[in-house]
This record gives structure tokens, C-alpha cells and sequence, in this order.
């Protein structure tokens, strides 16, 4: 079945935009490969919107990352999010605490753990994470199971060397 | 039944167990503590792990959010912006008024009669202290939402006819009530408001030439096919031709495929150069609707590019500069100049950030 591009942005471009930016920590940057995304939908037509929108946006994700290696731009963007990050006057430290601390528990977490963990976030499926990430459908309970155990671990992790350097 | 895994569980929990496995989990679960130990850690890590994902929420975009239904928000902020305009407006005249009334503004200004009676003209609501009986009456009838085109219409050019918005504020009669009546919200000043934002949002959405501030807020385009044949004036191309005609190489989209190749006259290029034939590359979009290229090589003024570009271009662009404009018909254009010096437009019915994208992967 053909969908507009029009009416694939207005279903998937919020939770597109969400996912990527919990995915890169950077908010234009999640903009832009959305942009890509939907501009590569208007090329090859998805049959299957969602795993297809998800599947290219985690793989512009992984070769913008490799790309941004390679051009040093990751300094950049951390300094980025830094500051954008950065507390204001009346700002909750704490919030902003937890938020660099989830962070740094997803980044310490590998690929395919993290990609499942925040396709489940936007609702997905097993059959549609099978779709979009090509894991069996049989792995994806293990490797859900896997992602939140380490995702909390590292969190605890985090926050115990917060409040250990403070 | 063997004991339950983590991943059985974690499956379970996400409720993607058929109706048989769950009840073979369930059945296995209330004889075996172990597993109901298992399940209790996974209730744990789950609720966990989704409140820590759901802690990274975006924030605001860094500039006016992309989507394409801005439009409304936009005029939402304009409306706060409007309101406070009015506010400021209507205590700043009520004061003013009241100033006349107490004669400081005579013994201040010897020529302040004529500015009375200018003032009672352009808008009769705010002096207000010594209106003639038939005038005061008048208004009274008509209300203050009614004063409110008035004030606008007697005053063309002035600052409350550009904003007509800030006449349902004025005061009428008693200019001593100026401050209180600018700030109450009572209800028939509120529907006077409202038409005028509706007539406004009306004339706004008429409008075809958009300010620079609201060059990204194109509306969302219709689903409507158009152009699908050779658009008028133009002739069906061979790429030979077209890159004779351009002088060098013709300018594709990157990953899509061209469905023809046109020329025509570049008068039918918004932006481009009249007097020089433009290359129309034509795409097709999912729904059947097309995509236009187009392309001149600019030619060099004796001054220098950027003097050439200003002589021979409609749009005062530079390269690297960008112009979004909607067309009339509901599709987006999008003009830019190329470092290698290409005047080039793309035209289709798509969301203006989804040409900005294309447009990137032009070479």
C-alpha cells in the first residue's frame, strides 16, 4: 500500500524526531536525519512505513555517527549539548542530573541493545523491532530483557559516582 | 514446564505471549518461587528502565519547529504579542486622554486644541471627556467592538490601523475608566477580537507574498495532481540538449531518477534570468505529482558574480542563499544559488523541510 510522503510525516515525524534525538542526544541533529529519513521515503515508496522509517533512520544514525568520527565533528557536538544542557537559574539541577546520567547509561550500552530498548519506547513490537532492526522475533524478549538490566545497572552506576564525586 | 527465562518474562511482561504460552507461564509461576522471584526483579527493571527512556524528552526545537502546521502557533504567538500591544496602547492613551480632560495638557501645549479635536476624529473613545452628544450616543449604541474598525478606518497608515486589534481596548465615554477597561476582558470586546484574528488569519492565508520572518511556515501541501504533461511552453529535452543549453552539465537529484528533461523560457523560472533558456528536470512523487528542477548556469557580469546575479536574477540571491515561497496552486518552491554557480529552483508538493533535504543531495 502507497503512502504519501505527507501522510508519513504526519503519523511517524514526532516519534521519529524522539527517537533519534534519544538516540544522538542532539535535537537539530535528530531534525535533520528525520528530514533524510522522510526524503529517502519520497525516493523508495515503504510498503511497511514504520519498520522501513525506523530501519533508515537508525542507519543514517550509524553513518552519521561513523562519519562524524571521521570528521571530528563529535567534539563539536558535545560541546553542543553542553551547552545547551546547561543549567539555567531556576533549572532543576537534579532533572539535568538524571538526564546526562540515563545518557551516559544508553551511550555505554551496545548498538543493537539501545536500538531495540527505544524502538520498544516509541511502541513498537516485537514483530515490527524484528522488522526494523532484522533480529528473530524469538531474540528480541532476551535482548529487551538484556537492554533494561543495563540500562539500570549503568543508571545506578552513574549515579552512584555522581553522588561519590559530590 | 522448565523454569522461566528472563527474556520469557520480559516477553510476557511486554504482553507478547500467545494466550497458551502465557498460561503455561502463569500456571508455572504459582508453583515455583524462584521464577516468581524473576518476575518480580523484571517487574522492577522494566517500570525502571521505561521511566528512565522516557526521561529524554526533546527540547524545543533551536529554531521554528519544522512542521507544517506552524501556521496556527504562529499566529497564536502573534495573537499574545497583539494582546500585550494592546494593553500597553490602551493604558498609554487612557492616560494620555485623562491628561486633556484635566487641562494639564492645555497649560502644557498652547496648541493642544487642535490636537483635541484630531484626536475626537481619528478616535473618538479615547478623549472622550467632551464628545459631542450625538457621537457619544453613537458609540454607545455600536459598542466597543464596533469603535474598534472605526478607529482603524479614520486613521489609515497609523499604528492603531496597522493593529486594529489594540481599538477594542480603547475606552469609551469616561476616560477615567481607561485602566480598568483595559484590563477587564469583557466578552464583547473578546468576540470583536476574535472576528477581526479570523479576517486577519483569512487575509494572511490569501496572502501570496510571505515576509522573510515566515519563510519556513509554507502551508502543508494539498494532495492535489497537477503537471502531468510537459508544462506549458516548454519542450521535451534530451539530456544533450539540455546540458548544450546550459553550458555544462545538468544538475540532478541524488537517488532519484529524472522522469524527462524539458526546456523552456526562463520567464517561466521564478527567479531566474528571462532572457535565458531553464532546464527543467521533472521527478515523479509517490502520489503521481511532479517535482521540478530547474536550472540556469549564471552567466558572469562584467562586475563580478554577485553583481551579475543582482542584474540577471528576479531574487536578489547570493549563493548559498535560499528562498522558500508557496505557490498558488499548493506546492512549495524552493530558489537557491549554487556555489558552482547554478540559479536553481525546486518546485514540488512537498513539506518545505522535505525540499531543503532534497535540495542537499542536488549535484
Amino acid at each position: 500500500m502507497a503512502h504519501t510522503v505527507e501522510s508519513l510525516y504526519a503519523t511517524y515525524h514526532e516519534s521519529l524526531v524522539r527517537m533519534l534525538y534519544r538516540r544522538t542526544g542532539d535535537r537539530d541533529r535528530a531534525e535533520d536525519l528525520a528530514q533524510e529519513v522522510f526524503a529517502r521515503a519520497l525516493t523508495t515508496p515503504p510498503d511497511n512505513p514504520r519498520p522501513w522509517l525506523f530501519a533508515v533512520a537508525l542507519n543514517l544514525v550509524r553513518d552519521d555517527g561513523r562519519r562524524a568520527v571521521r570528521q571530528g565533528r563529535r567534539l563539536q557536538l558535545l560541546k553542543a549539548e553542553s551547552t545547551t544542557t546547561s543549567p539555567g537559574p531556576d533549572h532543576d539541577y537534579e532533572k539535568e542530573q538524571q538526564i546526562r546520567a540515563v545518557r551516559a547509561a544508553l551511550d555505554e550500552m551496545n548498538e543493537r541493545d539501545r536500538d531495540v530498548l527505544l524502538l520498544k519506547a516509541e511502541g513498537f513490537n516485537y514483530d515490527e523491532i524484528a522488522a526494523t532492526t532484522g533480529l528473530a522475533k524469538g531474540a528480541i524478549g532476551t535482548t529487551l530483557a538484556r537492554a533494561r538490566r543495563r540500562l539500570v545497572e549503568e543508571y545506578r552506576k552513574q549515579d552512584k559516582d555522581r553522588y561519590a564525586a559530590s | 514446564m522448565p523454569h522461566l527465562d528472563e527474556g520469557h518474562i520480559h516477553a510476557m511482561l511486554d504482553g507478547e505471549l500467545t494466550a497458551a504460552d502465557r498460561e503455561a507461564a502463569e500456571q508455572h509461576l504459582r508453583a515455583c518461587a524462584d521464577c516468581q522471584q524473576l518476575l518480580a526483579e523484571a517487574r522492577t527493571l522494566f517500570a525502571e528502565a521505561d521511566r528512565l527512556v522516557e526521561t529524554l524528552v526533546p527540547p524545543a526545537a533551536s529554531q521554528p519547529a519544522r512542521k507544517p502546521s506552524t501556521v496556527r502557533s504562529w499566529r497564536k504567538n502573534y495573537q499574545w504579542l497583539a494582546w500585550a500591544a494592546t494593553v500597553v496602547i490602551a493604558v498609554g492613551l487612557g492616560y494620555y486622554g485623562s491628561a486633556l480632560r484635566d487641562g494639564t495638557q492645555v497649560a502644557a501645549s498652547g496648541d493642544s486644541a487642535p490636537k483635541q479635536d484630531q484626536l475626537r476624529e481619528t478616535a473618538p473613545g479615547v478623549v472622550g471627556a467632551t464628545p459631542p452628544a450625538d457621537a457619544a450616543s453613537s458609540l454607545e449604541q455600536k459598542g466597543e467592538a464596533r469603535g474598534a474598525p472605526e478607529l482603524a478606518k479614520s486613521a489609515p497608515g497609523s499604528k492603531a490601523a496597522e493593529a486594529p486589534i489594540t481599538a477594542n481596548k480603547l475606552p469609551l465615554g469616561d476616560s477615567s475608566k481607561s485602566g480598568q477597561r483595559a484590563d477587564a476582558s469583557d466578552e464583547p470586546a473578546e468576540e470583536g477580537q476574535m472576528l477581526r484574528d479570523k479576517e486577519r488569519n483569512e487575509k494572511d492565508a490569501k496572502a501570496q507574498g510571505e515576509p522573510p520572518g515566515r519563510l519556513v511556515e509554507v502551508p502543508m501541501p494539498k494532495p492535489k495532481v497537477v503537471n502531468t504533461e510537459i508544462s506549458a511552453g516548454f519542450r521535451a529535452s534530451s539530456l544533450e540538449e539540455a546540458v548544450r543549453v546550459l553550458g555544462g552539465s545538468v544538475l540532478l537529484i541524488d537517488g532519484m531518477t529524472p522522469q524527462m528533461v524539458l526546456v523552456g523560457p526562463g520567464a517561466a523560472f521564478a527567479g531566474g534570468n528571462p532572457a535565458q533558456e531553464v532546464v527543467r528536470v521533472v521527478y515523479d512523487d509517490p502520489p503521481g505529482r511532479q517535482l521540478w528542477l530547474d536550472q540556469q548556469r549564471i552567466e558572469q557580469g562584467p562586475e563580478g558574480a554577485a553583481q551579475g546575479l543582482r542584474a540577471t536574477s528576479n531574487l536578489n540571491l547570493l549563493p548559498g542563499d535560499t528562498l522558500v515561497t508557496p505557490a498558488p496552486d499548493g506546492a512549495s518552491s524552493l530558489n537557491w544559488l549554487s556555489q558552482t554557480m547554478f540559479r536553481l529552483g525546486l518546485r514540488g508538493f512537498l513539506p518545505t523541510d522535505s525540499l531543503r533535504a532534497l535540495a542537499r543531495r542536488v549535484r
